[in-house]
């Protein structure tokens, strides 16, 4: 009865946990202030015990993932946000730090926990994550190229077939340049236009940009197409190191 | 240049702090802390953008009639701030620099430091976000077609996706389009580099005012616990689900602010509401706390308010005393006299709170 919601319990705590570190150590804290229930004010352990424990008990709860399966579908992880984690962690391990007597001990278990939090996390900074970029949007920098270019055109109209590399770009930059096709995650790589560039099936590309109206195609360098676009009516706009814009000299925008 | 950056200082540092001070003047505690007042002006900005801006893209505003009502509100906040703190403006200053002076200075220096590093990363490096291209072209859209939610920001279909009421009640990227008409710079920019440079040092205020509250006067713990905070941050890579990965990734978009300001934010409030005993004051910061996470995005309509009921009803639940129960009787006696009456008023007083929300939530369903 509740198997499709136990399953988007467990798959929201793996989409959140990640390899798990950060979570034992919070459950370790969680232990820690079972522990040492009698020494702290009833405060910090309501919000460090008690409130934990009542969150978890309802999240992991199928009846509760029921009630609100319909607005928290897939994105169920993001109620998880709601537990203390990182606070709980660092109030653990100060804490801990002061239950120590000398100085020296201080020092070894802030050093040690340090050294925990590193080993039990990734850091961000990371190539996979950043990358340094010479501009203020901290955009591609061929990106807001290709963009601006099309939108210093003189065109009122301006709709534009573009790739996936680069069409997350566009709208960020301009918004007279449109897309043909709104970019969601799922549905994006199914659209006919898209569809095409990814077997170079120049007829359909042509059929997209007549049905959805636009005037732009922009094409990577590297893609092959089983015909030549200039047989159609399309010019080469401009090029960057990467893109080839063409522009459709007999579009006539009719409204 | 230097214009613009004095013009940023006003507006994001000095505003906030005179805005939050139209509240914090009426606490018992902390009614002379600037850092409080710089975290809750920002909360009352978020309101006020919510409360002005949902009726106006309803009513097919334009853009600059929220900017500038929003100016005008925020101005006229200002103006009663300083009326009626005008007296203990000597006071507050002393107030707050006394307790800088004894703030312990290597750990002062170490949390500034780990600070100083997460906005570098932001200011001269770059992730990029697929959702963006949505998000920040909401916003650049607002701004170019000076419209409120009127285009489709990747199509420039009349009413397009951005139409859909999940949007339209949470709309936070307009408070981008805001900062973007305010300094005059491409909301691209003002996303990617500017808010997250300004909004850090707030969160980071939220977690020095929530350590205080667990520490007190001990400020080396306070301050190493912002410390160990900024460690936590700065490793919480292991999933892109994370909160510590929307706050150092994506802090522009809403759900990212949802995470890691209005859910602490919400803690904070209530915590300090329940030290102060819950005076009338405490209640109007969490109906501006609610309202603010209604603006971040949907999902603020719904976890804020569950967030705030169950931490509530933990503390009811800890009313109950189970030590040193004698025998079953002794044990059904204690349930039985329990004062269910005056907790059932608690927990119905923080749903009340919760009302913008309940408003928000019906207008998405009958929408």
């Amino acid at each position: 009865m509740f198997k499709e919601n136990i399953n988007s319990i467990v798959r929201a705590f793996s989409e959140y946990k990640g390899d798990g570190g950060y979570l034992a150590i919070f459950f370790i804290a969680i232990l820690y202030m079972f522990l040492k229930r009698k020494d702290k004010k009833k405060n910090e352990i309501v919000f460090f015990l008690l409130y934990p424990i009542i969150l978890l008990f309802v999240l992991m709860n199928p009846i509760f993932n029921k009630l609100v399966h319909p607005i928290f579908n897939t994105i169920y992880f993001r109620l998880l946000w709601m537990l203390p984690l990182g606070i709980e962690i660092a109030y653990f391990i100060v804490s801990f730090i002061n239950d120590q007597n000398s100085k020296m001990q201080k020092w070894v278990v802030g050093i040690v926990s340090v050294i925990v939090i590193i080993s039990a996390g990734t850091f961000i900074y990371n190539a996979k994550n950043f990358q340094k970029l010479g501009n203020l949007y901290k955009l591609p920098d061929e990106g807001i190229r290709v963009t601006q270019l099309i939108g210093a055109d003189d065109e009122s109209y301006k709709k534009v077939i573009a790739p996936p590399s680069i069409i997350a770009i566009i709208p960020q930059i301009d918004s007279s340049v449109h897309l043909s096709n709104k970019r969601e995650a799922e549905s994006y790589k199914k659209v006919p236009e898209i569809v095409a560039m990814s077997y170079g099936d120049l007829g359909e590309l042509l059929k997209a940009a007549t049905e959805k109206k636009c005037n732009y195609v922009i094409f990577e360098k590297t893609m092959w197409w089983n015909a030549d676009i200039r047989d159609f009516g399309f010019k080469v706009f401009t090029e960057t190191d990467n893109y080839i814009i063409y522009k459709d000299m007999e579009f006539e925008y009719d409204k | 240049m230097i214009i613009t950056g004095l013009i940023a200082i006003l507006s994001f540092i000095i505003v906030p702090v005179l805005v939050g001070f139209n509240i914090v003047k009426f606490f018992k505690n902390d009614n002379k802390s600037i850092l409080f007042a710089y975290v809750i002006g920002y909360l009352i900005e978020f309101a006020i953008c919510e409360l002005i801006s949902v009726p106006m893209i309803f009513l097919k505003c334009r853009f600059t009639t929220l900017l500038y009502t929003f100016i005008g509100i925020n101005g006229i906040l200002c103006l009663v701030s300083i009326l009626i703190n005008f007296k203990n403006i000597k006071e507050i200053i002393l107030s707050n620099f006394k307790e800088l002076k004894t703030t312990p200075k290597i750990l002062t220096v170490l949390c500034i430091f780990l600070i100083c590093v997460q906005i570098y990363v932001f200011a001269f490096y770059a992730h990029t976000d697929d959702d963006d291209a949505f998000y920040v072209s909401t916003s650049v859209t607002t701004v170019q077609t000076n419209s409120l939610f009127k285009y489709d920001p990747e199509t420039g279909a009349l009413e397009g996706e951005n139409s859909k009421i999940r949007f339209i009640i949470g709309p936070f990227p307009l408070f981008m389009s805001i900062i973007s008409g305010v300094l005059n710079i491409h909301p691209a920019i003002v996303a990617h580099l500017i808010f997250p440079v300004i909004i850090l040092p707030v969160i980071y205020s939220l977690y020095y005012l929530l350590a205080k509250y667990f520490f007190k006067e001990d400020k080396n713990s306070t301050l190493l616990f912002l410390v160990f905070i900024n460690i936590l941050n700065m490793f919480g890579g292991y999933s892109k689900k994370a909160n510590f990965a929307f706050l150092l990734m994506r802090i522009w978009q809403g759900k990212a602010m949802l995470a890691n300001f209005i859910i602490p934010a919400i803690w904070l409030v209530f915590l300090n509401g329940k030290e102060n005993g819950f005076k009338f004051v405490d209640y109007l910061l969490l109906v501006i706390t609610i309202i603010a996470g209604n603006f971040t995005t949907s999902m603020g309509i719904g976890i804020p308010p569950i967030a705030l009921i169950l931490l509530v009803f933990a503390f009811e639940v800890s009313k109950f005393n189970f030590t040193n129960v004698k025998s079953k009787n002794d044990l059904k006696n204690r349930i039985l006299e329990f004062d269910y009456k005056k907790s059932f008023i608690n927990i119905l007083k923080c749903v009340v709170c919760c009302f913008p929300s309940i408003i928000c939530g019906l207008i998405y369903i009958l929408y």
